[in-house]
This record gives C-alpha cells, sequence and structure tokens, in this order.
C-alpha cells in the first residue's frame, strides 16, 4: 500500500491548522515531503532503528508522565496526544531517510526483538507511512475548536487515502456515490453520538445525585 | 490445562490467518484508526475525535455490506514444476475460467500450500522436559507460546501472496503468472485456490475458495561450494557399473567361464549348464572407478532441528558438486532402515538424490551403530568418504577410525551449535575436520 505524494504533507498541515501547531506542521510537512527528492540516505542498522523507536517511546511516556502531573482535568490530559505526530516523527523520519524502506518489526516488539536476536533471522519490516497519516488524523481532533471544518477535513483526507486503495473493480462514479453515503451517515452519526453523550452523561449526574452524594445535611 | 493451552493457542493462530486473508493492509490501519478514536473520543465535550470514529463506522458499514453478496463459478488449473529449491522463489501460472454468465472483475487470488495445525500430541511432546515443567504461570505460557510459534515455523512451507486478476469476462478464460518462496524442504502441496474482492474502499476481503490439488518437490537449500579434493584410489567394483546399484536382467558380460567356489548364485548361467552338464558363470567386465560415500548422520534431535536441515543442505551441495562423470556417489543414511542410494555414471540422477533428502527426517531415537555398520558393510568399494555429523562423540570418531584404517580418506563435516573442542579427536593425516555452525554454513563451507 504505497501512501500519494502529499497526503502525509496535507494530513501534517490539517493537524496543524486544527491544534494551532501550524508552524512545526510546515516544517514536518517540508522534511516529510523532500524526502523522495532528496538522494542522501542514512545507512541505519537493527540496532540504530531499534533506539530509534526506543526514543519515541520514551518521548512518548516523558508526555504521559508530564500530563499526569501537569494536568487539570481529563481534557488537558487528552492533550498529550495532540503531540504525537511530532513524538513518531523520529521513527517515521528513519523510514523516509534510511537505508530500509520499512521500519524492521524487531524494532518495533520487543518480543520480536529478542527473538530475532535469539536465531539471527531478519523477521522482516513495515511501512510506517499509513500509520504515520493515522496518527496525524487522531491527534487532529484533540485541543481544537469545533466547526464543521473538521468534519470536512477528516471526509477529504480519508476519501484521498481511501481513493487510491479502492478496488478499481467497481465503476468511479459508484465508489464516489458510496463514500458520499458515508460521509452523510457519518455526519449523522457524530451529531447523534455527541447527543447522545450529553444524554447519558446527564442521566449519570441525575442518579449520582440521586444516590445521595452532595449537599444531604446529616443532622436533619 | 495443557490441552485448553493448544486450544487457546490453536484457535488464536486460526482468528490470525483468518484476518491476514479477510483484511488488507488498508484495513489494518483502517481498525487501528478506529480503535485509536474509540479511545480518544469517548468524551465528546473534550474532544472531537468522535466525528472520525463515526465517519469510519459508516465506512466499514457500506464496505461490510458489499461484503455480504460474492459468488464465483471459476474453474482452476494450476501449472507447477517438478521441482523448486527452498528459499528460492519461483513462477507457476494459474489459468481461471470464468463459467458465469456474467464478467468478474476486482478479483485477487490467493493460492496457500496446504497448512494443517500441529496436534495436540505434537504439542505437548516437547513440554516434558523437567525445565519446561518448572516453568509455570505466566512464564509458562510464555514457553507453551514460544514452542507453539516454533511448530507453527516447522510445518509451515510457504506463505503466498494475493494477485490481482484482470478482468475475467463471462466464458473466458485468464492466465496469471504467481509467485511463491517455499520456505523449507519437503512436499508442498495445495489443496485450493482462493478467489478474493476487496469492498469498494479496499478495506475488506470476501473469500470463494475453488478447489484444485497440486504439488511439487521442494529440493534443499544448497550452498556454493569449493571444489573438493576427493582423492582415492579406484577400487574393483564387483559385476561392473550395471550392478553397482541396480539388481536384474541388465547385466553386461564379456564371457562364459566355469563355475568357482565363491562366484555369486546371481551369475550362473543356467543355459550354459544346461548344456554342458557343468556349472557356469556370466564373467563381467572388471570395473575400477572410484565410488565416494556421502555419508549423512540422521540421529539427530529431531524433526525441524536447525543443524539437522544444515547438514541436508550441505549433502545435497555435496551431491550437486561432486563431480560424477567417472565415478560413483553412494549417499549413506538411516531413515526407517539403512539406505543407500548411489549416483553418477548414468547409474542415477543428482535429481533423484536431492529428492531423496528433500524427505529426510532426523529422529533423536536412532541408533548411530545402524549407519556405522551400514558403512563398514561397503567399505571394500569406497575410495573415500564425505562424512556429515551432528556430534563429534565416539560413535562417530570411532566410524572415521574405522575408515581412516582402511586408508580411506574422510572429509568430516560437523555440524554443531557447540564451540569447537580444543581437540579434534579421530582425524588423521589422511581425514580432514571441520566445523560448522548453523547461521555460517557458507563460510563454513567456503573455507574448505
Amino acid at each position: 500500500m504505497k501512501i500519494p505524494p502529499f497526503l502525509i504533507a496535507a494530513a501534517l498541515l490539517f493537524w496543524g491548522w486544527q491544534v494551532d501547531l501550524l508552524l512545526p506542521a510546515i516544517t514536518v510537512a517540508l522534511v516529510v515531503e523532500i524526502a523522495p527528492r532528496v538522494k542522501m540516505r542514512w545507512q541505519l542498522s537493527g540496532h540504530n532503528y531499534s533506539r530509534l523507536v526506543d526514543l519515541s517511546a520514551l518521548l512518548f511516556l516523558g508526555l504521559l508522565v508530564f500530563a499526569v502531573f501537569t494536568a487539570e482535568g481529563s481534557g488537558s490530559f487528552l492533550r498529550v496526544f495532540a503531540w504525537l505526530p511530532l513524538v513518531m516523527l523520529p521513527v517515521f523520519l528513519a523510514q523516509l531517510y534510511g537505508s530500509r524502506e520499512t521500519i524492521p518489526l524487531s524494532a518495533l516488539f520487543l518480543v520480536i526483538r529478542k527473538r530475532s536476536k535469539k536465531s539471527g533471522i531478519d523477521p522482516g519490516g513495515v511501512d510506517v507511512a499509513p500509520f504515520y497519516f493515522a496518527f496525524c488524523l487522531l491527534s487532529s481532533g484533540i485541543g481544537n475548536d469545533r466547526n464543521i471544518m473538521f468534519f470536512f477535513g477528516l471526509f477529504g483526507l480519508l476519501g484521498w487515502a481511501l481513493w487510491m486503495v479502492r478496488n478499481r473493480g467497481f465503476a468511479p462514479w459508484l465508489w464516489l456515490l458510496l463514500f458520499g453515503a458515508a460521509g452523510v451517515l457519518g455526519y449523522a452519526g457524530q451529531i447523534g453520538l455527541h447527543q447522545l453523550h450529553t444524554i447519558v452523561e446527564e442521566k449519570v449526574l441525575e442518579v449520582m445525585g440521586y444516590s445521595g452524594a452532595g449537599d444531604e445535611d446529616p443532622f436533619q | 490445562m495443557k490441552r485448553l493451552g493448544y486450544l487457546l493457542l490453536k484457535y488464536s493462530s486460526s482468528l490470525r490467518h483468518w484476518l491476514r486473508l479477510h483484511i488488507s493492509l488498508a484495513g489494518t490501519v483502517y481498525f487501528f484508526l478506529l480503535v485509536g478514536s474509540a479511545v480518544l473520543g469517548l468524551d465528546t465535550n473534550q474532544t472531537t475525535v468522535y466525528q472520525l470514529f463515526s465517519l469510519l463506522v459508516a465506512i466499514g458499514l457500506i464496505g461490510f455490506l458489499f461484503c455480504l453478496f460474492f459468488r464465483v463459478d471459476i474453474g482452476v488449473q494450476r501449472q507447477l514444476p517438478r521441482f523448486v529449491t527452498a528459499g528460492e522463489r519461483f513462477n507457476y501460472r494459474l489459468v481461471a475460467t470464468n463459467h458465469h454468465k456474467k464478467g468478474l472483475s476486482g478479483l485477487v487470488v490467493l493460492d496457500e500450500p496446504l497448512f494443517e495445525y500441529p496436534t495436540f500430541i505434537e504439542f505437548s511432546k516437547g513440554l516434558t522436559t523437567p525445565a519446561d515443567e518448572k516453568t509455570k504461570g505466566v512464564m509458562g505460557r510464555l514457553v507453551e507460546k514460544s514452542r507453539w510459534s516454533r511448530l507453527i515455523d516447522k510445518r509451515l512451507m510457504g506463505r503466498a501472496n494475493s494477485y490481482p486478476l484482470d478482468d475475467l469476462a463471462a466464458n473466458r478464460s485468464e492466465e496469471i503468472t504467481l509467485q511463491l518462496t517455499p520456505l523449507r524442504r519437503g512436499i508442498l502441496r495445495f489443496s485450493k485456490v482462493t478467489f478474493g474482492r476487496p469492498d469498494p474502499f479496499g478495506l475488506f476481503r470476501t473469500l470463494a475458495p475453488v478447489s484444485c490439488e497440486g504439488s511439487l518437490v521442494v529440493l534443499p537449500r544448497r550452498y556454493p561450494l569449493p571444489p573438493i579434493d576427493l582423492s582415492g584410489r579406484r577400487k574393483y567394483q564387483p559385476a561392473g557399473v550395471a550392478l553397482a546399484s541396480s539388481v536384474g536382467d541388465s547385466q553386461e558380460f564379456m564371457s562364459i567361464r566355469d563355475y568357482r567356489p565363491g562366484d555369486p548364485p546371481r551369475t550362473i548361467h543356467w543355459r550354459s549348464w544346461a548344456k554342458s552338464g557343468r556349472p557356469m558363470v556370466k564373467e563381467f567386465q572388471d570395473e575400477y572407478f572410484s565410488r565416494h560415500g556421502l555419508i549423512l548422520d540422521t540421529c539427530g534431535k529431531g524433526d525441524g532441528d536447525r543443524c539437522f536441515e544444515e547438514a541436508v543442505s550441505v549433502a545435497a551441495s555435496l551431491a550437486c558438486t561432486v563431480v560424477t562423470r567417472d565415478s560413483l556417489l553412494d549417499l549413506l543414511f538411516v531413515d526407517r532402515r539403512a539406505y543407500c542410494f548411489t549416483s553418477g555414471r548414468s547409474v542415477g540422477h543428482q535429481e533423484k538424490l536431492l529428492e531423496i533428502l528433500a524427505s529426510l527426517q532426523a529422529s533423536s531415537s536412532r541408533n548411530f551403530d545402524e549407519l556405522s555398520s551400514l558403512v563398514s558393510g561397503r567399505i571394500n568399494l569406497l575410495s573415500s568418504c564425505i562424512a556429515i555429523f551432528l556430534d563429534w562423540d565416539r560413535p562417530r570418531q570411532e566410524l572415521v577410525n574405522t575408515l581412516a584404517v582402511q586408508k580411506i580418506p574422510v572429509l568430516s563435516l560437523v555440524i554443531s551449535e557447540k564451540e569447537v573442542p580444543g581437540e579434534a579427536g579421530g582425524a588423521g593425516t589422511n581425514n580432514r575436520l571441520h566445523w560448522l555452525h548453523p547461521g555460517k554454513i557458507g563460510e563454513g563451507l567456503a573455507a574448505l
């Protein structure tokens, strides 16, 4: 599955726009998109890839610890996940600028790392580009403003990505019709989800209030 | 408990395999996004990720609906080569004929080799060692999982990829070239060809298997070898080349002479006896040529043992390298009983030797004495020997000494993960001993 050119740059710009990190997003998008046009490549060994994955993991853990100690509520704790594209950047850059076209599985998973060290057999690699795209989409919905442009942005980016992997046995007009229908359903669904959440939250608060937690005077 | 563990492992492997067939890479990313958006979008007041979740559910629902209605009426013919080599990719052709009234488009073909999960008995065989018995709890589960993975790896002959099929018009045939890399030697069998149709978004695949059996022989992997010096005396081969490895009527003989005590009864020429009234035998042209022995030690740890697999590969490499234009090569090993297969001088072909090596199994219950007896029985015929051992213990050293006493040069190759001992006993002036480690066989052989 090959990611089309500029899709990840578009996802990064969308993310930067949504979470107010446009300048870092533009910088990273440029670095990502010039990679195919640059001949320079780092000669990375399996050990180097493992260290870069460990670096991303440590960055993420560091952010989590920071959030736990400084967060004032669940919203600010979740804000940590808005930084995912930057946290995962070392791994993605290793793939773009490294000598391999994929990240070794042994670098990503400890169990496979130990097994391949013992057996000496290369377990193969995985293309992390689609997952980096996914991280950009997920992070763009955290700490952003609520407006319809967010949904349209998701719709556009997902449509672009799915168009590249569509089954060419179906006519393009049918695909567009089906994707449009998914968009309408999805939009109605997200309104319904938000309303459902509001209703459930109110009911839960009602039940909690009813169970006696709160302002009762014990002397009366 | 062991049976429960076995069932859990078996069904989780089946599930992973099912997911691999039915969900594409785009589908994997889709589920990754779906789960991530479900977790991060739980609180719709804090984030807007729930909108992504809703859109993904709608896309998945529509894609899934298209997977429900898929039927095929396709005939298949597979054209396989007879032999392939382990670890080397090969191409083969598949001809698919659409018997349906409507054309089919957007299909993919998946031709997976037949695979059967290990039985419970095979699974529990290795869990009887004291070390395994001691590892209980979480570690015990990890040991079982690791053992299960090794058992699966031993049985897996190859992994197929999916290939797109061009539009298949009604009542028309389409030929497609597929590629497969066999992972290990043996018989590679097919039972069906699977046709799949991805949904419009390319996330999921609905499958329709079509029965189509086939098989081929996967020969052992071979290493490049330097020229091997098999200097040895040419020896008298009774009854010539024709009787070198066969019995029957294909005997070349020079003349008839009187019977002498010790002549094999099989050479009696009955007609001449009837005419002359005294026993007469067929006299064969005396043949002197070199006959080399390739001794393969099959008394190892058991099926799938890495050292044994490398030993078979080395034997296969030697069988292909040793020039047998003017000599014979005897492959000597023990399977259910002792075997000797001969190739060279148009007696047998290399391919047959490789085919035999492809299906050899090691066993920990075999006795090395049987192999020793087999080799000892043929000592008078052999000019030189190459012995591939899985260990360098006393019985093996004694075999090499026995050959050395008969002035038969021996090249001993010991394939073992053990460290090279300080003193390699048993090797004489005419004998060479080399240690080869699994994973570094190529380098070891290049240094011969």
